[in-house]
Formats: structure tokens, C-alpha cells, sequence
């Protein structure tokens, strides 16, 4: 198998089950499969509840499957330690959430660098490559600023950065633009595609807007727990 | 730097501020508690000490006592002074009697001294020299057998002047008017007063030569004890025991009584008030202690989204922990230095904020009445200073632990769904 072609994250027949209020099981995934190549874009569309997030969750092992395997860059997560998943999921994947999730009493660079201090690299090199990462994302000017200072699309461009600075194999997007305006949407969407191609990093965006999933190298739905190629 | 720690120190002190209300208002609990404790045992420490003083200055360092009236006392004072450990020897008697100035009677302590020895012993000169100058003035060449000197109180209360002459009634009077014969008195002029700045003392104690007490009680030739003075550096109550071994040896019917078994019951009370001083403030800083866990509390479901994301970033649940837990030990560290710094600017100026409180209720006279202390004493013990340093911090990172755990046993993907 080429660079290019290798699967970098790969989810086998993935059971998710939830109970419902009246006591009754919920099947959210049944069988799920979907594989990830190096570098490729791929976004996943579906109806709302119909376990677009809960499949982010559980192929980053945030939430354990109750059936089914889960490979990441050719490990098979179940067969490891939780302490050794802790550490391969910081080194494997990155996150862009919709609601950004950057700490409040951080300054710009301090959340950027906050995923490589939880790896325990924190020198020059990383504090250089957030640097080079925020100026990346036309954030250069405010490194200094607290989130709070800063507009939905600036936030959500620190995510991005956060996001990139351990140079992970797979970045996971759960709907990035769905707190933000069409334009400012637009460009952040851009940002991250164009991000993901320069670090050849794969992309699995969650997204309802149909505009935003063309822009991927593959586009699937999610329905009945299962996905469907388009 | 550990990121857990760097975490924690950053919701301490976000960036761009200099701390975070929550966490400002949990560092002055445990500051002010820690603060409390150090200056309350700091001050018992230092009325301990001063009373220790107090009680040494004006008592003998052992006494040998008997049962019975010692009459082969003159070879064993011989004996005593004679020992390494012992600088000065005096014989003395003493016992309670009635005396009267004038038709105001009153039942004091009278006590025999040996004219040439007992300022060997006790610091009675001292006592007469503090005295202001007056006709009341007296040294202890002063005193023969037909004068009195008194405390300055106890003059006071039987409103006796220089050259007043007192009735003494002793109870070798009364079984002598049991038997019928006639009562009469003792008189003894007034040579002086004395004054240790102890009012129990002051105003309670007489003191006459050893013959006119010996005449007084019928002790013929004998006394009641000898009191010693040991020499600096030697151990009081290990000299007793020493002495006593000595004298049960060989077979000589008295005790030798360090000045701390005599004042035992009062130490020991001394000390026991310190510790339930204690005891009681210990309350403050758990206080404090459940403060923290209130606020690190609020603090977790308030993070709950970003305890979602450390996870999400590769972090264990005991590291997520460990990053309440490094906060509340902060919080812990920062008041106990905080608390140990204000006590001692505090304690430093104590006499200054206290003469300001006793000037506002114009009560200096009577703060210095009642203990006799030229201002509040303390003494710091580095004990005191650890103990209530270790406590403080063990009580601190106890309360952080409730809402450590709460955060670790958040569901990452339950935690990033919070809203």
C-alpha cells in the first residue's frame, strides 16, 4: 500500500447502544465500517440525532463501542492499555469541536500549546511550531489574546491550530463551522482543508451544510447506524 | 513543570489577572485560619513562658519537705549546700495565721525567712526594691524579731502604715485557750512591704524572721523545710529524684519537690489550655478546607466541557485529578505562607495593636492589673510553625479531593456534550 493510501483510522463493524428514558435500547450504530486514508478528506452528513458525534466518539475511543473494533495508524485500540490509548490518541488525533472548547484562562498560544504540554513536549520546537501554526491561521498578531477577546471564527481558528500542533495523523471536525456566519464559515472551512492537505493529515468532518462535505475528497451519510457511500 | 500543575496554577492565576475571585477568597480562608492558630499559639506559648518565669523567680528551684517538723535540719542544709548542684540553701517555716491592725483582721500567709540566707534563694530583695520610695520602703536588715514585713496589698487591705503594730493569732493560740489560759497576741511593727507583681502573692503573704515564726507555731528549734538554688544549667526535677533516691537511701523521711511537681496541676493546665485553644481553632481553617471543596466543586461542573477536552488531548483520568487536587494543594501552600507571614507581622506588632484596642476602651491599667506583663509576651516555637503548617496543608489537599474525583470520573464524551 502507498503513503498516500495507508488507513490511518478504520472502524469495524462499530455497535453503539444507549438506553432509552423508557428503558428501551437504542441501537445508534449497528455495524458501522468506515476506513480513513492518509491525507484524504471525508465528510460525514446525516440527520440530527442520527449519530454523526457518537461515531466521533467512539472511533476516538472518548466513548467505548459495545461491539466492533476500532485501528488507529495500524493499532487496534482494545488490544492496549488505557494509559497507552491516552497517549496514542494525543499523538493520533486532533479535535475541532463546534463550540471551540479553548481554555478561558489561556492566552491564544498557551491553548494551542496546551495539547503539546498533555504530551509532554513543551521546548522552543513546539512553542515555535504553535507560533508558526497561529500565523498560519492569521492569528499572529494575537497570540497574546485571551479567548475571550476574540470573535467565534478567530476562536475557531485557534482550534484548528490546537488541533495541528502534535502533527496528528487524523484530524476529527464535529461540525467546526456551526457556531459561525456563512462567510466566516466559508473561510474556516477553507483554513482547515488547506491545513489538513499541507500536514497530510486526514479529515473526517462532521457537517450538515452540503456545500461544506463536496468540498471533502469523500463524502458518506450516516443512516440506521450505518454508513452509505455517495 | 508538570501540565497538571501548570493547569492548576493557571486557573489559580489566569492569565491576565492577578488571581481568580473564587480562588482568592479560598487562599484568605486558609490564610486567615493558619494566621489565627499560629498567633493564638504563639501568644499561649509566650504567657506560658512568662508564667514559667514568673513561678521560678519567685520560688525555689526544689524543696525538702517533711510530714513533721524537721529539727535535725542544720546537717542536712550542711549537707545540700554542700552537694555540686546546689548553690544556696535556706531553712524556712510557714503557715497561716489571723492579724489584726486596728479592728481589720485578715488570715494571711506568714512565712519564717533566715536572715542571712534567704536572699541566696528567693529574690525577696528584688521584691522590697520594687517598691516605689516611700516610708513603706524597706531592706531585709530592716526585719529583726519584733517586725513584720508585709505584701503590698495586704497592707493595703489592713490599711497599715510605717510603724503600725500588728496582733498576730496563731493556732497554737487557740489550744492554748482550750486549756484556759489567757490569748494574747503577738505584736509586730510594720518595717516595710514588698512588691513581686503577683497579686496572689501581694496580697496575701507576711514575712517574718525564722525565730519569731518558730515562736509563733511552737516549732521550738525546727523548721518546716529547706529551700535550695541550683546552680544554672542543672535540671530541677532531675535533681530531685536524684535527692530523693539520696534521701531514701539513706532513710531520711523527707521529699524532695522540683518547683514544676509543685506547680504540676498548674503546667499541666497551662499547656492543656494551649492545645484546647487549639483544638477550637482548628475549626477555622476546616472552615477554609470546606471552602475549597465548594469552590473546586463549582469549579468542575463549570469545566465539565474542558475536562471533556483534556481527555480528548490525550489526558488520564488520575492526571485530570491530579490537576484539582495540585489546585487545592496550591491553594493550601499560598495560604499556609500568606498565614505564616501575617502572623508574624502581626505578632511583631502586636503591643502596638493592642495598646490601640485598650485605648479605646481606656483599660491599659487594668490589662496590666490583671497579668502583671508589660505588653502581650510571645514565643515562637518552630514546632508550633510546622504542626500547624502540615495540618493545614494535609486539611487543604483533603478538600480537594471530593471534586478531584467528581473530575475524574467525568465521561469524556458525556463531559464534551455538557452544555
Amino acid at each position: 500500500m502507498s503513503e498516500a493510501g495507508r488507513s490511518v483510522l478504520a472502524a469495524r463493524e462499530v455497535v453503539k447502544k444507549f438506553s432509552g428514558p423508557d428503558g428501551s435500547v437504542i441501537e445508534v450504530l449497528n455495524g458501522a465500517n468506515l476506513s480513513v486514508s492518509q491525507g484524504e478528506s471525508l465528510s460525514i452528513r446525516g440527520e440530527s440525532g442520527s449519530g454523526k458525534s457518537t461515531f466521533l466518539n467512539v472511533i476516538s475511543w472518548l466513548d467505548q463501542p459495545d461491539g466492533g473494533s476500532v485501528v488507529w495508524d495500524g493499532t487496534e485500540v482494545p488490544r492496549i492499555s488505557s494509559r497507552e490509548i491516552a497517549r496514542r490518541r494525543s499523538e493520533v488525533l486532533g479535535f475541532v469541536f463546534q463550540s471551540y472548547c479553548l481554555m478561558p484562562e489561556l492566552d491564544v498560544l498557551e491553548n494551542v500549546l496546551m495539547a503539546a504540554r498533555v504530551l509532554g513536549r513543551i521546548g522552543r520546537p513546539e512553542k515555535e511550531r504553535a507560533e508558526n501554526l497561529l500565523c498560519q491561521v492569521g492569528l499572529q498578531d494575537r497570540l497574546k489574546q485571551l479567548p475571550g477577546k476574540l470573535s467565534g471564527g478567530e476562536r475557531q481558528r485557534v482550534a484548528i491550530a490546537r488541533a495541528l500542533i502534535n502533527r496528528p495523523s487524523v484530524l476529527l471536525a464535529d461540525e467546526p463551522t456551526g457556531n459561525l456566519d456563512e462567510k466566516t464559515a466559508d473561510t474556516v472551512m477553507e483554513l482547515l482543508l488547506h491545513l489538513c492537505r499541507d500536514e497530510t493529515a486526514a479529515l473526517v468532518l462532521v457537517t450538515h451544510n452540503p456545500l461544506f462535505a463536496k468540498r471533502a475528497d469523500r463524502q458518506v451519510t450516516l443512516s440506521g447506524g450505518r454508513f452509505n457511500d455517495q | 513543570m508538570p501540565w497538571s500543575l501548570y493547569l492548576a496554577l493557571k486557573q489559580l492565576f489566569p492569565t491576565g489577572r492577578i488571581f481568580s475571585f473564587y480562588s482568592g477568597i479560598s487562599i484568605v480562608g486558609v490564610m486567615l485560619g493558619v494566621m489565627v492558630l499560629l498567633i493564638v499559639q504563639t501568644v499561649m506559648n509566650g504567657f506560658g513562658d512568662k508564667i514559667r518565669e514568673n513561678i521560678v523567680a519567685r520560688d525555689a528551684d526544689i524543696r525538702i519537705v517533711s510530714n513533721n517538723i524537721l529539727y535535725d535540719w542544720k546537717d542536712l542544709l550542711i549537707e545540700l549546700e554542700a552537694r555540686d548542684s546546689v548553690l544556696a540553701a535556706t531553712p524556712y517555716a510557714e503557715g497561716v495565721v489571723m492579724m489584726k491592725n486596728g479592728q481589720v483582721p485578715f488570715m494571711p500567709f506568714i512565712r519564717g525567712i533566715h536572715l542571712d540566707r534567704e536572699a541566696k534563694v528567693f529574690p525577696v530583695e528584688g521584691f522590697l526594691s520594687n517598691v516605689p520610695l516611700s516610708e513603706l520602703r524597706c531592706t531585709l536588715d530592716d526585719l529583726d524579731d519584733e517586725k513584720i514585713i508585709l505584701g503590698v496589698d495586704l497592707a493595703a487591705s489592713l490599711q497599715a502604715s510605717a510603724g503600725s503594730v500588728l496582733e498576730i493569732f496563731t493556732p497554737l493560740m487557740l489550744e492554748k485557750a482550750k486549756q484556759d489560759e489567757v490569748l494574747l497576741p503577738r505584736e509586730l511593727e510594720l518595717a516595710g512591704v514588698f512588691q513581686s507583681g503577683w497579686y496572689e502573692v501581694d496580697s496575701n503573704t507576711a514575712i517574718v524572721t525564722l525565730r519569731v515564726m518558730q515562736e509563733l507555731y511552737g516549732l521550738g528549734r525546727g523548721i518546716h523545710g529547706i529551700a535550695l538554688k541550683l546552680k544554672d544549667g542543672v535540671d530541677a526535677e532531675l535533681e530531685s529524684r536524684v535527692l530523693q533516691e539520696h534521701f531514701d537511701e539513706k532513710g531520711v523521711p523527707v521529699r524532695a519537690l522540683s518547683w514544676l511537681k509543685k506547680n504540676e496541676s498548674f503546667l499541666f493546665f497551662l499547656n492543656m489550655e494551649k492545645w484546647v485553644m487549639f483544638f477550637i481553632m482548628i475549626f477555622i481553617v476546616l472552615v477554609a478546607s470546606f471552602s475549597i471543596t465548594v469552590t473546586l466543586s463549582v469549579s468542575v461542573l463549570r469545566k465539565t466541557r474542558e475536562i471533556g477536552l483534556l481527555a480528548a488531548l490525550g489526558a488520564r483520568s488520575g492526571q485530570v485529578a491530579m490537576t484539582f487536587c495540585m489546585q487545592s494543594i496550591s491553594i493550601g501552600v499560598i495560604g499556609v505562607g500568606l498565614g505564616i507571614g501575617g502572623a508574624l507581622l502581626a505578632l511583631h506588632y502586636r503591643n502596638a495593636v493592642i495598646q490601640a484596642l485598650l485605648g479605646l476602651f481606656n483599660a491599659q491599667d487594668s490589662f496590666y492589673q490583671l497579668y502583671g506583663f508589660e505588653g502581650i509576651p510571645v514565643a515562637y516555637s518552630i514546632r508550633d510553625f510546622v504542626l500547624v503548617s502540615v495540618f493545614t496543608l494535609l486539611l487543604t489537599t483533603l478538600a480537594g479531593l471530593l471534586p478531584a474525583i467528581r473530575a475524574a470520573r467525568l465521561k469524556p464524551a458525556e463531559a464534551l456534550r455538557s452544555e
